[in-house]
């Protein structure tokens, strides 16, 4: 009990697996010492840990949100379309991104305040309410887009030099800038990391997450407002999914309606190998964050050695199969 | 066949549990075409002794003779194959299935090559079903059928299994007075034809109007056998309820002071009718009644746990205006459920975390968990409860049903209770823990602190409490003091028979 906590619930096995690989991809794969190859790594992982945080709080209420990947390729064109308006741009210049982000950001709440409420109030399932969700959003990017990535506009457009500046250098830092050699989105996924990992195990609604995960009925008889907190997840997880949408743009210098697909699965990936119980009531974003890392550099080091991406999806599948073993072999020697 | 032949014996029947003896040398006699009532207060242990005969639980001591030579029941399997059904109170239906698919469940009649023979499965259930003279259609759904068809489909899927021996486990209790009838009728039938009818129920009138023997268990033993004509529902109840009080009560009277509690005609259509009561500080006050008579009910819609179409909930002379068991605790009421696992406490979390949930915000600086101050007050509490458990972080999951019942306690006194609700507070819970916790409701009340107790156990009901109010099927139907209350009059009261002026 005491181990579990101090790795933030991930699983020992795992994670010494996780340390055993990086050592040996250190000392056997030169490519691996790169700089460059580890800021790559970073800036992929990052996206993935960022949603998986938001879908660990979800997850702790025994819940699901598979609308993240949707909510992804929704805040990207939104964001998008937000910032390169030549109505925007010319009124307010490069505050358009800041206004980009403020978009992205409650567009993403929205769709997790309804996915929230719904779950809330209508008393639905996570599980079909979020399906749903992940079908309108998506369409509704595709839509408003009509298919077609939001980017690099022709030089006879308005304003085009500047839009093309936006998109094309300035917004870029986001998901691709530095501060020193570190990539500005690992920057932000650890301040999300930490931030998250704070509200849980600190503060008054963090447990109240975790005692509704292990007994609905029992916090509510504790006067815990269950409605609010299955709101507020589902609100978070949403936010958190538009932040990695945002980012997701940058890299992509683009809003691509079509961006994200399957992000949620990634998620959850994360999220089960870094030890959270699907059952609720267990679990912690820092070791979602370290999941999502696992997968990652598990998927860069076949990389690095030539294995094609078909064999990167048996591994992950595998990865994600023993840690829930592991997992559960260790709940049961417990017990 | 010679009626007074047993069918079955049940013989020094013994089984425990850890922390209790559930049954202690019991025995169990059934002739052929009998229907035989077994009766006993809840806990009696009339249940562990149909699980037994239903292989469900197996005995530690003690034999089975079925036809004069003894019998091993291992399982329900078994159970069926020897002719013996249960009717359980919870039905085990699929109610997306069929009418004959459930009656077929797990049997069904087959053609080659693993195909149902799904004409011949409708047409004998057809044929079951309406030998019981339900007219239904068995393609139905069971969950499209009214609760009382539902039991006829149970019913029928005992009778199609050539069952001798059929027990049922208080089946009046969902049925109305017309329905009652037509079981009445089916169990006079089965009954011809040899089949004999074990019935569980609380319900003298029935007792009386249908069974040919009456048992009565109390406390895990077999106090006696009545044939119906040489008994009275007054010596019925004192069979039942008549230990003496050897348990220990230390109850300590405390000088009841203001009013902490008043209900004023509290109405929870079809479930609870006017009801009306106070608590004062420093007292106890017992609900007392059979299960399903609204005890829990009222104690949930004091606590906002459940909504209630009329009345008021009145703490310290202040109706509670918003509705929600947030705002009752704000109010300074607390509720230890009736089901401690379920209800009471989030077991995969620790003591600590268990003990200052509902008052987790009095250690919140913006909203921020101060966790010195919280560790602090546990162990206060906990140490004061006398909770044994090797830290505060132990999960409770862990802790035994008297030490989890002290963390329950904690978490309610840590919110400043003025009016605590205990439901079934010694349920589950080991005799010497027990007195512990009568031990700390004396510890309340000497504070001042307001108790309202359900309680299906007469001894502790008499023991601990100053008044005593007895709820029948939705009614508060008397109350009395603690000084003219006995078991018999609280019993009486609650199973609504007159007591004859002798």
């Amino acid at each position: 009990m005491k181990v579990r906590r101090s790795l933030f619930g991930v699983n020992p096995g795992v994670l010494f697996g996780f340390l055993f690989l990086v050592v040996v991809l250190f000392a056997t794969t030169p490519t691996f010492r790169d700089v460059a190859t580890l800021q790559n790594l970073f800036q992929q992982v990052s996206i993935n840990a960022i949603i998986a945080s938001g879908m660990t709080f979800v997850i702790i209420t025994a819940g699901i949100d598979l609308s993240v990947g949707s909510i992804l390729g929704f805040v990207g064109t939104i964001g998008a379309l937000t910032m390169l308006a030549p109505g925007i741009v010319g009124r307010i210049g490069d505050s358009s991104m800041v206004l980009a982000i403020i978009v992205g950001l409650a567009g993403g709440s929205l769709v997790g305040l309804l996915n929230g409420a719904a779950v809330a109030w209508l008393r639905m399932q996570p599980f079909i309410v979020t399906l749903a969700t992940m079908w309108a959003v998506r369409g509704v990017a595709l839509v408003i887009t009509d298919g077609a990535p939001v980017g690099t506009v022709d030089p006879s457009e308005p304003l085009a030099q500047m839009r093309n500046e936006l998109i094309q250098k300035k917004f870029t830092v986001l998901g691709m800038g530095y501060l020193g050699p570190i990539p500005i989105s690992a920057l932000i996924a650890l301040v999300v990391v930490i931030i998250g990992h704070l509200i849980l195990t600190r503060t008054v609604f963090g447990r109240h997450v975790y005692a509704m995960g292990g007994n609905a009925e029992a916090a509510r008889l504790s006067g815990v407002n269950v409605q609010k907190v299955r709101l507020a997840v589902f609100t978070i997880s949403g936010a958190l999914a538009g932040l990695a949408g945002l980012i997701l743009m940058s890299k992509l210098v683009s809003g691509q309606p079509t961006a994200g697909q399957g992000y949620e699965l990634y998620a959850i990936a994360a999220v089960v190998v870094g030890g959270t119980s699907l059952f609720g009531g267990a679990g912690s974003v820092v070791g979602s964050a370290i999941g999502a890392l696992i997968i990652g550099v598990i998927n860069m080091g076949l990389d690095l050695h030539g294995i094609s991406a078909f064999w990167q999806n048996i591994v992950t599948g595998a990865i994600i199969f023993i840690a829930v073993l592991l997992d559960e072999v260790l709940r049961r020697r417990q017990e | 066949m010679p009626a007074d032949q047993p069918l079955l014996r049940m013989e020094g029947i013994g089984k425990s549990f850890p922390g209790v003896r559930a049954l202690d040398d019991v025995l169990f006699e059934i002739r052929p075409g009998e229907v035989h009532a077994l009766m006993g207060e809840n806990g009696a242990g009339k249940s562990t002794l149909m699980k037994i005969l239903a292989g469900a639980y197996s005995a530690d001591s003690g034999q089975i003779v079925l036809d004069g030579s003894p019998v091993t029941i291992a399982g329900p399997q078994r159970a069926a194959e020897l002719g013996i059904n249960i009717i359980y109170q919870e039905f085990n239906l699929v109610p997306q299935l069929s009418i004959a698919e459930n009656i077929y469940l797990g049997r069904e009649p087959r053609k080659g090559l693993g195909f149902l023979d799904q004409e011949k499965m409708r047409r004998e259930a057809q044929a079951v079903m309406d030998s019981l003279g339900a007219k239904l259609d068995v393609r139905t759904p069971v969950g499209k059928l009214p609760v009382a068809m539902q039991q006829m489909v149970e019913i029928a899927k005992a009778t199609s299994r050539k069952s001798r021996i059929i027990v049922m486990d208080e089946p009046s209790a969902t049925l109305t007075d017309h329905e009652l009838e037509n079981l009445y009728r089916l169990i006079q039938q089965l009954r011809s034809e040899g089949v004999a009818i074990v019935y569980i129920s609380h319900r003298m009138d029935e007792v009386f109007a249908i069974s040919d023997r009456i048992t009565v268990l109390r406390d895990g033993k077999t106090v006696g056998t009545k044939l119906r004509g040489e008994a009275t529902p007054e010596e019925l109840i004192r069979m039942m309820v008549g230990r003496s009080l050897d348990e220990n009560f230390p109850k300590v009277a405390a000088a009841p002071g203001d009013v902490v509690l008043e209900v004023r005609n509290l109405v929870r259509a079809g479930i609870l009718h006017d009801i009306s009561f106070s608590v004062r500080a420093g007292e106890v006050v017992a609900l007392a009644g059979l299960v399903g008579s609204g005890r829990t009910e009222i104690a949930r819609c004091v606590f906002g746990a459940d909504h209630f179409d009329s009345g008021q909930v009145l703490l310290q002379g202040k109706p509670l205006v918003a509705h929600g068991p947030a705002s009752a605790i704000k109010a300074g009421i607390g509720l230890v459920t009736e089901d401690r696992k379920a209800q009471g406490l989030v077991l995969g979390m620790g003591v600590r975390e268990n003990a200052t949930l509902a008052a987790l915000p009095k250690f919140a600086k913006a909203g921020f968990v101060q966790s010195g101050p919280e560790k602090k007050k546990a162990s206060e509490y906990v140490a004061s409860m006398g909770v044994r458990s090797p830290s505060l972080e132990q999960r409770v999951k862990n802790l035994s049903g008297g030490n989890q019942q002290k963390v329950v306690l904690s978490k309610w006194l840590m919110t400043d209770s003025k009016l605590l609700i205990l439901d079934e507070p010694t349920r589950g819970i080991d005799v010497g823990a027990k007195v512990e916790i009568y031990q700390l409701i004396n510890r309340l009340t000497a504070d001042g602190i307001g108790i309202l107790m359900i309680s299906s156990e007469l001894p502790e009901v008499l023991g601990m409490a100053d008044r005593i109010l007895v709820m029948r099927e939705g009614h508060l139907v008397g109350e009395l003091s603690r000084a003219e209350a006995t078991q018999e009059k609280i019993g009486v009261l609650a199973v609504g028979v007159p007591v004859r002026e002798s």
